[in-house]
């Protein structure tokens, strides 16, 4: 793949074609880690009433719990892609 | 029940259509060309974008329907707020800058732009047409539901005042006014959701929530015994449908019809408690809890219900609780919530019982207390995975709706639809935890219709005075207006972009273009007028959860592969789209759900194992995907490896 604008300096840089590459790579991972989750979610929801019927903390229940953690870790995961991929596109600006 | 129309609610509402109306006819002047019409020019800020995206995606359906499914049932309602925001963790992680980097205006020119073939335009604009009508059934059969109560006006008038609104909106201005109105509805429902909750949060959780209209005695269980000796009635006897039932009704000397039902508490029937009635009688004439039906003097209405029937350490009420703590002593106690059971009498006429039923709040807060997702509790196999499936296609589709896709192409570039998908995760799932609160404040705030679940949020916000009503209701309209005027807009862009120019080789200038998607607009629009009416009667939620279901099968295969498949074809493609849209309509047509409620007929008679077609039909599109793309994989490829 040719760099639309040529590296100059030192270090590693990633041209912008390849940016996309280094974002959807970073995407794909932090989607197996919500995927994990809401499955993991749903799967006990649906077999195992036991466990979110439990109070983990003595206050609410992991059902509860884990339903807002699931709300909460969605926008959590968004922050740090952005930060990822602002640090990617840091990396990649010409010096 | 028979709600009186709030004057206020009415001004309310007008002074906001006529604000969005004027905003649409000052920003249309903006947008003459087709990228502006169909793509805001690609110049919205992605803050207000970001915005607009949960106005798109908070629909008549997440406000009303969730808050009044968890209001009804509890958790269950939840559920479905989990399932849609996680799909945003798809259409932000995998879908939304390839996406950006290969379309201009639909959905069908990204997943076309590498091959360029009609058949794939084809297939695209069908689906997004399909998809964008099964959605806005549910909006406008929700505008419709709205506008009795709130307003006084009938159900068809309701759908004609929602669509005359949008179809205006969408033909003046397009994306950009669309795009303002969903900005403008999004912050609005946020704020006042917000506020809401605060308000619920400082008043606690009480035995009585003090609302009007409720007899004296309606909480106290009352014994066998009492009920026999009440001067002026008799017992009746157990005739007809009500054999067998767990009811003893009483009636009034010399009125056949002033009955008085209650249900036993235990088998035995030693304690009872007071139940409403709503009878049809042969003639077509009603009761409500055996009085004609009515507001005046000697004339029945149903009560508003919902309250907390017991708190831990025996208080009545608690005080200002935080937001932990009202979940947790909501957990800790006894709820009244409302059930009903319809019974038909010999005579022909039909009585639906309304009945309290004491529910402790640890079940409350756990999944399986609603018709949709009892199966999670039970030991049926089938039922499971009828739930799986479900969470799984909410899960699938919202990165597959086309009107949420079209406002990918209204920013910049990548890194602003990037952040303005942030931000509607952030608006979405705080509205999402707030809805919780208002659903929960409505099961315990004493003012919920106990026949209509989508009037949970009004009612609630009734309870805190006449304005917070007034804006509610207005903010609900808004989000029926806003969310039926996005889903136009790509029906239009599918119609005019793809269909015309595309399949059938229409050329036209750019003016003939946005002319032709505004003809679209209308036609659509008065297609979504009728489909409102006539599905009056159709449970909404049912079709919110067919619309994710036919998004995701249809599209999602194609988009994930053709992003991470070199190997894709565009036969594959076309192949998938169609197969996955027909087999996911054709099994919700089969389904024990769709014969209950849009046939009529026994549920045992249906054709497929459970009602939710994802778990099995977004699969196959990804299989007649790749089966497809290596059956059509071009025959000459060079390549030589060094």
């Amino acid at each position: 793949m040719t760099p639309t604008q040529p590296a100059q300096g030192e270090g590693p840089t990633i041209p912008p074609a390849d940016l996309t590459k280094v974002h959807a790579r970073l995407g794909l991972w932090l989607y197996g880690l919500y995927l994990a989750c809401y499955s993991a979610f749903v799967g006990l929801s649906a077999f195992a009433p036991g466990v979110m019927s439990r109070r983990p903390l003595g206050g609410l229940n992991a059902a509860t719990l884990s339903g807002l953690g699931l709300i909460a870790l969605a926008f959590l995961l968004a922050l740090v892609y952005m930060a990822l991929c602002r640090r990617a596109a840091k990396k990649a600006e010409p010096r | 029940m028979i709600y009186e129309h709030s004057w206020t609610a009415v001004a309310v509402f007008g002074v906001f259509v006529v604000s969005v109306l004027a905003l649409s006819f000052i920003l249309g002047a903006k947008a003459k060309s087709s990228h502006g019409y169909f793509a805001a020019h690609g110049q919205i800020h992605w803050f207000v974008n970001g915005i607009a995206f949960a106005g798109d995606y908070l629909s008549a359906a997440s406000f009303l329907g969730i808050c009044g499914m968890i209001a009804f049932y509890g958790y269950d309602g939840f559920l479905y707020s989990i399932g849609y925001l996680a799909g945003w963790v798809v259409a932000l992680f995998v879908i939304a800058e390839p996406l950006k980097e290969l379309g201009r205006f639909t959905f069908a020119d990204a997943l076309d732009k590498k091959f360029g073939s009609r058949g794939i335009k084809l297939a695209a604009a069908l689906s997004t047409l399909v998809v964008s009508l099964f959605y806005l059934i549910p909006q406008m059969v929700g505008a419709g539901t709205l506008v009795r109560p709130l307003l006084g006006l009938s159900h068809q008038a309701g759908v004609l005042t929602v669509g005359v609104v949008v179809v205006l909106i969408v033909v003046t201005a397009g994306m950009v006014s669309t795009t303002y109105v969903q900005f403008i509805k999004g912050a609005m429902l946020v704020v006042f959701c917000a506020l809401l909750t605060v308000m619920i949060l400082r008043g606690g959780l009480s035995l009585d929530p003090g609302q009007p209209g409720v007899p004296a005695g309606a909480f106290e269980e009352v014994s066998a015994a009492t009920l026999a000796e009440i001067p002026g009635f008799h017992l009746l006897q157990e005739s007809g449908g009500w054999a067998g039932k767990p009811y003893v009704r009483i009636g009034r000397e010399g009125d056949s019809a002033a009955v008085s039902v209650y249900r036993k508490s235990d088998p035995a029937g030693a304690t009872l408690r007071l139940c409403q009635t709503l009878s049809t009688l042969p003639g077509g004439k009603k009761l409500a809890n055996g009085l004609p039906q009515g507001t005046g003097p000697g004339e029945g209405n149903l009560w508003p219900v919902g309250r907390i029937a017991s708190l831990p350490d025996g208080k009545s009420h608690t005080g200002p609780l935080g937001p932990i703590s009202f979940l947790t002593t909501l957990q800790d106690s006894q709820v009244e919530l409302w059930k009903s059971e319809k019974i038909k009498e010999a005579d022909g006429s039909e009585t639906t019982v309304y009945y309290p039923s004491i529910t402790p709040g640890a079940d409350i807060l756990m999944p399986g207390g609603s018709p949709t997702f009892k199966g999670v509790r039970g030991e049926n196999l089938t039922d499971k995975l009828d739930f799986l499936s479900l969470m799984l296609a909410l899960f699938c589709g919202t990165a597959s709706l086309p009107h949420i896709l079209i406002r990918y192409y209204t920013v910049k570039d990548q890194q602003a639809a990037r952040r303005s998908t942030v931000v509607g995760i952030a608006t979405i799932g705080a509205f999402y935890v707030l809805t919780l609160y208002l659903g929960l404040g409505a099961m315990t705030g004493g003012a919920l219709d106990p026949t209509n679940s989508n009037m949970a949020a009004p009612l609630l916000a009734r309870t805190f005075g006449e304005f917070p009503f007034a804006v509610i209701s207005a903010v609900a309209f808004t989000t029926v207006l806003g969310t039926v005027s996005g889903l136009i807009l790509a029906a239009s862009g599918a119609v005019a972009h793809d269909l015309l120019q595309g399949v059938f080789g229409l050329t036209m200038p750019d003016r003939g273009k946005v002319l032709a998607g505004k003809a679209t607009a209308v036609v659509v629009g008065l297609a979504a007028m009728a489909l409102g009416v006539v599905f009056e009667r159709l449970n909404v939620s049912f079709l919110v959860g067919w619309a994710f279901n036919v998004a995701a099968s249809a599209n999602l295969p194609s988009l994930v592969m053709l992003l991470f498949w070199p190997g894709t074809t565009k036969q594959g493609i076309t192949a998938a789209i169609l197969v996955g849209m027909s087999t996911s309509l054709a099994w919700i047509l089969l389904s024990a759900q769709a014969f209950v409620d849009v046939y009529g007929l026994p549920p045992e008679r249906a054709l497929v194992p459970f009602s939710q077609p994802g778990l099995v039909t977004i699969p196959l599109g990804f299989v007649v995907l790749v089966a497809v793309s290596l059956l059509t994989r071009p025959k000459l490829i060079a390549v030589n490896k060094p």
